[in-house]
C-alpha cells in the first residue's frame, strides 16, 4: 500500500551514481497530495453555507496540489481547489496557490528563500492549509479572525514572498514577509463593503503581509505576530452611483499556542482596521473592530479529540453592540448584525492519517460573519440562532 | 436593481455547477476510501498487534535510528534530526535531499520514537506534515507499514533515514548515533 504517491522512478539505479543530478533524479522528487470534505449543516435560524435552515449538503472541498523539486534549491508548487459553500462560493475550479521557490541558503540549522507566483497568505496559525478539515480546529475556522465569506481574499496572494527559517534546539524561529496583490474574485466581497454586489469590479493593489512565528521546545509553545496591510481599488465600469473607492485593511493578529500529549489551549486576537476612502458620492468610513477567541481541546485517546471555544467578533469596537449602527435610517439592519458571539463544542475522530469525522454544535448570539448573499434580508436574521455541522473528509 | 438581478442569474448556475461537482466528489471519496485507507488500516493494525505484544515494556531503550549505508554523517543532533522528521530540512552535513521513512501515526514503535527521541508526539508531527503539504511549503514523510519494510527500504535508498527496534535492526542499514 502507497501511503505516499511518490515516483520512484529508479531508486537502484540511482544507487550507482548518487550525487549526480541525472532526470532521473529530477522526476524523482514528484509529490501529489489531495482532499475531499463534505459536510452537513443544519442552523436554527439564519443561514451558512447554503439553506442550512432546512438543512444542507452545500459545503464541500475538494483539492489535489503537487510539488515539484527538480533541484535543490528549485521548488514549484500548484494547487487546484474546487470549494461550493451555499452562495458564497459557486464549486467552480480555481488555483489556490501556484508558485516557484527558490532556496537562497540552506545550513543545517536554516533556510532562507524567495517565493514567486501566487502564495498562500501566513495569517495566523490556521490560514495557510484552511481547506484541509484535518488542520483546521474542529469543522468550521473560528469566523472572527478566518472569515469563511472572503476566504480567497484572505488565502492567497500574487506577488513574492520571502522566508527565512532558523532552527536551534529549543527555540525556532519562522519569518515571512510578502509583497503581493490579494485575490478579490470572492462572491460576498461587494456586498460586505457596500451592502449590495455593484456593477464595477473590486480589483488588488499593492499591498504586504508578515508573520514572525516562534516555536519552543518544537511546538511545546507557539507564538505568532501578523501584521498586513492589504489594499483594494474599485473599477467603477458603469456604475452608476460608485464612481471610485480605496479599501485598505490592517489587520494585527496575536496567536499563542500551549501543546501537551493531552492538552491544547490556543487563543488568537485580531485587531482589524478597515478603511474605505475616495468614494466621492459617499462619505469615507473608518472601522475598529475586535476579534478573539479562546480554544481548549482535549485528546481523551490518540484519535478522539473533544474541543471547547469561545469566539467573539465586534465590528466597530466604538459602538460595540450595533446600537447606533441600527438607528441609521439608511441601512435598516439591526444592531446584532454588527457582532457574533459563539460557543462552540466538538469532536472529532481522526480514524487513521487518511480519514477523519468531526462534528460541532455552535451557540451563537449576533450574525456578524453571515453572508448577506444567503440572508439577503438582515432584518430578518434571527440574533439568537443553533448551528450543528458534521464533517467527512480524507485526504493523501 | 441591476446588481440583485444578476446575482440570482449567478446562483442559478453555480448551483448546477455545484451539482455535477458533488458526484465527483463522492466517487473521488469513496474510490480513495476503498483504495488507501480501509486496507492500509486493517493491514497496520494487525502487524501492530503482533509487534506490541513482542515488546511491550522496554521499548524506549530499544530504538535506534538508521540509515542507509552509503551515508558519510555518524552522529546526528537531536535537534537537527526534529527538523529532518518534521520534513522541514531536508539538509544533514554533506547529505542533502533527505528521503525520511516514518512508520503509521498509530504504530507502536513511531509512537515511542517520536516520544523518546524526538520529545514529542506522533499527532504534532502529524500536524506539522499536514500544514506544510497541503500550504505547498513541504513534502509528506514516505511511510511504511512494518519495521522489516522499514530496514528494507533503508538499506535500499541511498540519503534515506529512518528507525527501527533494536530486534528488528540488520546491518544492511547504519546506526545512527546520537548527539546529546
Amino acid at each position: 500500500m502507497k501511503h505516499h504517491w511518490q515516483l520512484h522512478l529508479s531508486t537502484i539505479l540511482l544507487a550507482g551514481s548518487a550525487g549526480a543530478v541525472s532526470a532521473q533524479d529530477a522526476l524523482k522528487e514528484i509529490d501529489f497530495h489531495g482532499f475531499a470534505t463534505q459536510s452537513y449543516l443544519y442552523s436554527s435560524e439564519n443561514n451558512f453555507f447554503g439553506e442550512s435552515s432546512d438543512g444542507s449538503f452545500d459545503f464541500f472541498e475538494l483539492g489535489i496540489n503537487t510539488l515539484w523539486a527538480p533541484t535543490k534549491k528549485l521548488k514549484l508548487a500548484v494547487q487546484a481547489v474546487a470549494r461550493d459553500a451555499g452562495n458564497t462560493d459557486d464549486g467552480s475550479i480555481r488555483l489556490d496557490y501556484g508558485f516557484l521557490e527558490y532556496q537562497l541558503l540552506t545550513t543545517s540549522s536554516s533556510n532562507t528563500g524567495i517565493r514567486v507566483g501566487r502564495v498562500v497568505n501566513p495569517l495566523g496559525f490556521y490560514n495557510e492549509s484552511r481547506d484541509v478539515a484535518a488542520t483546521r480546529p474542529g469543522t468550521l475556522l473560528p469566523q472572527s479572525i478566518y472569515f469563511d465569506v472572503n476566504r480567497n481574499l484572505a488565502l492567497s496572494s500574487d506577488g513574492v514572498f520571502i522566508f527565512y527559517d532558523k532552527f536551534s534546539e529549543q527555540n525556532d524561529l519562522s519569518f515571512q514577509l510578502s509583497i503581493a496583490e490579494p485575490r478579490t474574485r470572492d462572491p460576498d466581497l461587494e456586498p460586505a463593503l457596500f451592502g449590495t454586489s455593484r456593477p464595477g469590479s473590486l480589483e488588488g493593489t499593492t499591498s504586504w503581509l508578515g508573520r514572525v512565528l516562534y516555536e519552543h521546545d518544537f511546538g511545546k509553545i507557539r507564538l505568532a505576530l501578523t501584521a498586513a496591510d492589504l489594499n483594494l481599488e474599485y473599477q467603477p465600469k458603469n456604475d452608476p452611483i460608485i464612481r471610485d473607492g480605496d479599501l485598505s485593511f490592517q489587520p494585527i493578529i496575536l496567536s499563542a499556542q500551549y501543546n501537551t500529549e493531552k492538552w491544547e489551549l490556543t487563543t488568537e486576537w485580531a485587531r482589524r482596521k478597515t478603511e474605505l476612502t475616495n468614494l466621492e458620492v459617499l462619505p469615507d468610513w473608518k472601522l475598529a473592530g475586535t476579534s478573539y477567541f479562546l480554544q481548549a481541546a482535549y485528546r481523551i485517546s490518540n484519535s478522539l479529540t473533544v474541543q471547547l471555544r469561545y469566539d467573539s467578533l465586534v465590528w466597530d469596537n466604538d459602538d460595540k453592540k450595533g446600537e447606533e449602527f441600527a438607528s441609521n435610517p439608511f441601512y435598516p439592519y439591526p444592531g446584532y448584525t454588527r457582532y457574533a458571539k459563539d460557543w462552540t463544542l466538538g469532536l472529532r475522530w481522526d480514524i487513521n492519517q487518511h480519514l477523519l469525522i468531526s462534528a460541532e454544535v455552535h451557540d451563537i448570539k449576533g450574525t456578524g460573519w453571515l453572508s448577506l448573499l444567503e440572508n439577503p434580508n438582515p432584518a430578518a436574521m434571527e440574533k439568537d440562532w443553533r448551528l450543528f455541522a458534521v464533517t467527512a473528509s480524507v485526504r493523501f | 436593481m441591476l446588481a440583485v438581478y444578476k446575482q440570482d442569474k449567478s446562483i442559478n448556475n453555480t448551483q448546477r455547477i455545484a451539482f455535477s461537482k458533488k458526484y465527483a466528489l463522492i466517487g473521488f471519496a469513496l474510490t480513495l476510501l476503498l483504495n488507501t485507507s480501509f486496507s492500509g488500516a486493517v493491514e497496520e493494525s494487525s502487524s501492530h498487534i503482533d509487534e506490541s505484544k513482542e515488546n511491550s515494556g522496554q521499548r524506549k531503550e530499544s530504538i535506534v535510528v538508521i540509515t542507509n549505508l552509503m551515508t558519510q554523517e555518524e552522529s546526528i543532533a537531536v535537534h537537527n534530526l526534529r527538523s529532518i522528521f518534521a520534513m522541514r530540512l531536508r539538509r544533514w552535513g554533506k547529505e542533502d535531499r533527505l528521503e525520511v521513512f516514518v512508520l503509521p501515526d498509530d504504530h507502536p514503535t513511531h509512537s515511542s520514537f517520536t516520544k523518546s527521541i524526538l520529545h514529542t508526539f506522533p499527532h504534532n508531527l502529524r500536524r506539522i506534515w499536514d500544514r506544510r503539504a497541503y500550504s505547498g511549503t513541504g513534502q509528506l514523510p514516505n511511510v511504511v507499514s512494518t519495521e522489516e519494510e522499514m530496514i528494507e527500504k533503508v538499506s535500499n535508498t541511498p540519503n534515506s533515514i529512518g528507525y527501527v527496534t533494536k530486534h528488528h535492526y540488520r546491518d544492511s542499514a547504519k546506526v545512527v548515533e546520537l548527539e546529546r
